[in-house]
């Protein structure tokens, strides 16, 4: 395919130089300001596929950066692996657990989903919290021994931002073919998918199943990233602030999660120097985004300013299944 | 000793009665998780804090709170909710951003420090029951639980108005239909859960201290609350209240760290064998709202 080939080569060195300018030419305090956003850029990608793809609302995902930093740390501590390793074991093992445990979070659905992933992810804080022995408690997490590459400030912002690069290129593409489309399908109408041989359940599951492990390799990165870490990481206000990002992002795009999540923590810690307020400000667009742009700032593209477009976000046309219904579809 | 636990315990469930009914009754009626109950429950907490400072009664600090909770209540519904009715997402997303709007205005305006708020008079005093000296404040909390319980049920059960919410609730598509208009009926309740949220603001301040994260610090505890009691039931909401209120106070009697934890582990209980709490309505019977 012509039209896409010409696109190869830009968007390779594009992503050669978001990984590697740091060895171009950067100030110690960008590349290390720039780690902390691209991992949150990732948090926010994973939540993506929660809100964007499934069409459900977790006020949970704060858990499975929980894992991340709890599960490697944990392991690396006992083992003594690579961190990279470590990080690699702990993402692969988050996605099964994450699958059983929706299994249960899936029986519910609109609010009830709301709630249970809340309650499941305060549920899991509180454990953390006062398993003081294992993690800390509130003391925090620390000495934890990183792999001594990740010391270097350069190797610690190229790791989360190759895997930022593979997770947006990838999720793209799997977004275009098939599986992609059966999980929008389930989410516009569990129905007829279910109707076409497509488990509402399943679909849903594994989809948030790979979003949990998403989620746990930022959490991962973000120990590596700290050197330390403590329960609040994996907190409520956690969950709340990735679902902002995304909602102001796009949740129909993945690359508006990406950017929002980057440049809200770009402005949170350049402006909380300057106004106090930040979260105030941060709240004010978010409910703007939420009542006049359904689609966030990645929705903003000229074709969907067009009245008479007529494709419409998830956010625009409502959840598929109503609030109030816990079972069953919108049909 | 057990009678002053079991005491504290009911006292903490009218509390937790004030607190969750509004937020049951409002998604009993319009279907939205309504997080911004956190903030209105600020807005009474300081309402109520800056009224007794400036030399009010405790009871016309905590009506003024209900008063501007409501206000603040009625003004997002309109402004924010309202245009948002047919998404039920949307509604729930903006909700979670009142709060947070509503948090970090109050954290502007008065700091993020804990504001003691003394009690004068009887109020502050204790009295000894069991032989322990037992706060009146406490009791002043129940009496307060239960006359706002007597006084919601005399509305919902009592007069026409309450027949209609009770039928908006129930089926929102035959209430429409029987020439209930439903729209004013939907500000009014959520303006009315605003009241709740704000006079469970100004009940707070005495016990729990006045601070900015008092909203999200207590909103936890709502949810299980009406989870349990089952969403849009106000029985149920008192049921629930008594169980988690009794739990809290024994649980934490004998092993302070583990009673949020306990709590919350049989909201998930709750949500995954009986998701529509104890005495709430089955779901098969809802109709979704706004069809």
């Amino acid at each position: 395919m012509p039209r896409k080939s010409i696109w190869l080569v830009p968007a390779l060195v594009l992503g050669l130089l978001f990984v590697l300018w740091p060895w171009i030419g950067g100030s110690l305090y960008l590349v290390n300001l720039l780690t902390g956003a691209v991992i949150w850029g990732i948090f926010a990608v994973s939540y993506d596929l929660v809100l964007g793809w499934t069409g459900e609302i977790s006020f949970g995902h704060a858990l499975w950066f929980g894992v991340g930093i709890y599960g490697v740390g944990l392991l690396v501590q006992a083992t003594h692996w690579d961190t990279l390793v470590a990080l690699l074991v702990v993402a692969v093992l988050t996605a099964p657990v994450s699958f059983v445990i929706h299994l249960v979070s899936l029986r519910l659905r609109g609010a009830y989903f709301a709630m249970i992933t809340f309650a499941i992810a305060e549920f899991a804080y509180l454990l953390v919290q006062n398993a003081t022995a294992l993690t800390g408690g509130t003391n925090g997490l620390t000495g934890v021994m990183l792999s001594s590459y990740l010391l270097s400030p350069n190797v610690l912002y190229a790791v989360p931002a190759t895997v930022l690069v593979i997770a947006v290129v990838s999720l793209r593409a799997v977004s275009a073919r098939r599986v992609g489309r059966i999980v929008h399908a389930v989410r516009d109408n569990p129905t007829r998918a279910a109707l076409f041989g497509h488990s509402e359940v399943l679909v849903k599951g594994l989809t948030l199943a790979a979003s949990s492990a998403l989620a746990a390799v930022a959490g991962g990165l973000y120990l590596a990233y700290q050197g330390m870490a403590f329960p609040d990481a994996m907190g409520s206000n956690t969950s709340f602030t990735v679902l902002l990002m995304v909602v102001i992002g796009g949740a129909d795009s993945i690359w508006g999660p990406a950017i929002a999540g980057i440049a809200l923590y770009l402005l949170e810690n350049s402006l909380s120097a300057t106004t106090a307020h930040w979260s105030l400000w941060l709240g004010v667009v978010y409910v703007l985004v939420v009542r006049f742009l359904p689609l966030g700032l990645g929705g903003l593209r000229p074709e969907r300013l067009w009245p008479w477009h007529g494709r419409t976000g998830i956010l625009q046309e409502g959840l598929p299944v109503a609030a109030d219904h816990h079972k069953g579809g919108r049909d | 000793m057990i009678v002053n636990v079991v005491l504290a315990g009911i006292s903490l469930a009218a509390f937790y009665f004030v607190l969750s009914a509004g937020l049951s009754l409002v998604f009993g009626i319009m279907g939205v998780l309504n997080f911004a109950s956190a903030g209105y429950f600020l807005v009474g907490l300081y309402t109520s804090w800056y009224l007794l400072g400036h030399g009010s009664g405790f009871v016309l600090a905590a009506l003024g709170a209900g008063l501007l909770a409501g206000i603040a209540a009625l003004v997002i519904e309109f402004v924010l909710l309202r245009p948002l009715y047919r998404n039920p997402g949307g509604q729930l997303l903006t909700t979670l951003g009142v709060m947070l709007i509503l948090s970090e205005a109050v954290n502007w305006v008065f700091g993020p420090q804990i504001q003691q708020e003394p009690l004068s008079g009887f109020l502050g005093a204790t009295v000894p029951i069991a032989g322990l000296p037992f706060p009146v404040y406490r009791l002043v909390l129940t009496g307060a639980g239960v006359v706002i319980y007597l006084l919601i049920l005399l509305v919902l059960r009592g007069t026409s108005l309450g027949l209609k919410v009770r039928a908006g609730v129930e089926s929102q598509t035959l209430a429409e239909l029987s020439g209930i208009r439903v729209m004013p009926l939907r500000s009014l309740v959520y303006a009315i859960g605003g009241v709740l949220a704000g006079l469970a603001g100004a009940l707070y301040g005495p016990f729990g201290g006045v601070y900015p994260g008092a909203g999200t610090d207590t909103l936890l505890l709502t949810f299980i609350v009406v989870v349990i009691g089952g969403l849009g039931s106000v029985g149920g909401t008192l049921v629930a209240s008594l169980v988690i209120g009794l739990a809290e106070a024994l649980v934490g009697f004998y092993a302070p760290n583990l009673a949020l934890t306990v709590n919350v582990l049989a909201m998930i209980v709750v949500l995954v064998l009986r998701p529509q709490g104890l005495l709430g309505q089955a779901p098969g019977r809802r109709d979704t709202h706004a069809a």
